[in-house]
């Protein structure tokens, strides 16, 4: 690997390993995910500094050129980091059906405890305006919101 | 024992009303999950004092209808019976619901097949889909659901407090059923006749099927070998 490269290479990888640990610092990036991203950084600024073991271990593996080997790796990685959104994603899926029926049952519960003479299965219950005010508003804003959604 | 029906709506402006009327005749307790309906359901529902939960979002009826369970447990109720909100159940196989839960089942599905009726059916080519998932269950838990996909079910106490903390997101009905399963529940069918729907179209359309089938068959094998490695592990 041409010298230029190799501190192209170790220019990119320590600018970026700055750029995470700017990003934790300042809050937009949670310490455990950013670590899959150090240790990317990391490999690169390694891989960089000392290119020989790699491209040993590439030719060890059949790969014709090292540059194949890299590519590899590098999708690898890149297929893990994806994985693990799709785990926090899943996650946050769950844990935000989750809020959206606890507000619910707590607006339904605020709801009955503000008419206590009524019985709590709503039958033969007055209007409630209550409810009805917050229950349009819900609805106008999510409205809105689909608009938003059309637009983008 | 205390009953509850759960009447979950997304978009069924058209039927919800006429539903509880009929649930408020027969003297039930119930209540209505607003499944986020982008319709008028919960205007309607306001206006008609309908006992309403509206969930401020789409959750899909996995997630309204454990909002349901959710419900049915804080409040009290020992059994929860879940209603379709578009008409297709009919409540006058409540009870027979109730009394095979109270002679000791924990979950009870009303079951279009069990006897040969003249009520809704749903079309060959869906009845092969819930015949394989009859087949799928049978073999993994030696229980024979004959309408593993109906909504129309019963839980008692044990059910209804394991659904109130899981209960699975989309295409919920059948893997529930082998959730309860998992956890030794006494899962059982009555014969029940369903209508066929007056308002608004099935959740399945005819091109998400095979992802319908493909999805509830890999979650039957998912959860049935959850059991396997609880077992080994235990």
């Amino acid at each position: 690997m041409p010298g230029i490269t190799r501190l192209l290479l170790i220019v990119i990888s320590v600018l970026f390993f700055i750029f995470i640990i700017q990003r934790v610092s300042a809050g937009k990036l949670l310490l455990k995910y950013s670590l899959l991203w150090m240790l990317l950084s990391a490999l690169v600024f390694l891989g960089a500094l000392f290119p020989q073991p790699l491209f040993a271990l590439a030719r060890v593996c059949g790969f014709n050129t090292g540059s194949n080997f890299l590519f590899l790796v590098a999708l690898f990685f890149i297929l893990a980091i994806a994985l693990s959104l799709s785990v926090i994603v899943s996650k946050q899926q769950a844990y935000i059906k989750t809020l959206i029926q606890d507000s619910a049952i707590l607006r339904k519960k605020m709801d009955d405890d503000s008419e206590p003479d009524t019985n709590p299965t709503g039958r033969d219950s007055t209007p409630n305006s209550a409810t009805a005010s917050l229950l349009q508003e819900d609805s106008l804003s999510q409205k809105a919101g689909e608009k938003a959604d059309n637009r983008s | 024992m205390k009953v509850l029906l759960i009447i979950p709506a997304y978009n069924e402006e058209k039927s919800i009303v006429r539903v509880v009327e009929e649930v408020r005749q027969a003297g039930y307790d119930y209540v209505v999950i607003n499944d986020g309906s982008t319709d008028r359901t919960c205007d309607v529902c306001i206006q008609h004092e309908v006992n309403l939960i509206s969930l401020s979002r789409n959750l899909g009826i996995g997630g309204a209808v454990q909002t349901g369970h959710r419900y049915a447990y804080e409040e009290g109720y020992d059994i929860d019976i879940q209603v379709d909100g578009d008409g297709q159940h009919d409540i006058s196989f409540v009870p027979r619901l109730v009394e095979r839960v109270e002679a000791g089942a924990d979950l009870v599905i009303g079951s279009r097949f069990l006897e040969t009726s003249n009520g809704f059916q749903s079309t060959s080519l869906r009845r092969a889909g819930i015949r394989w998932l009859s087949f799928l269950l049978r073999r993994h838990y030696k229980t024979l659901v004959t309408d593993p996909t109906s909504g129309f079910r019963a839980s008692g106490p044990e059910a209804l407090k394991l659904f109130s903390r899981t209960y699975p997101m989309d295409y919920p009905e059948p893997e529930s059923i082998a959730e309860a399963l998992n956890r030794g529940l006494n899962v059982s069918e009555i014969p029940v006749e369903m209508r066929e729907r007056a308002e608004g179209r099935s959740s399945i359309g005819p091109a998400s099927s095979v992802y319908y089938m493909i999805k509830v068959s890999l979650a039957i094998l998912i959860v049935s070998m959850k059991r396997k490695s609880e077992k080994k592990a235990g």
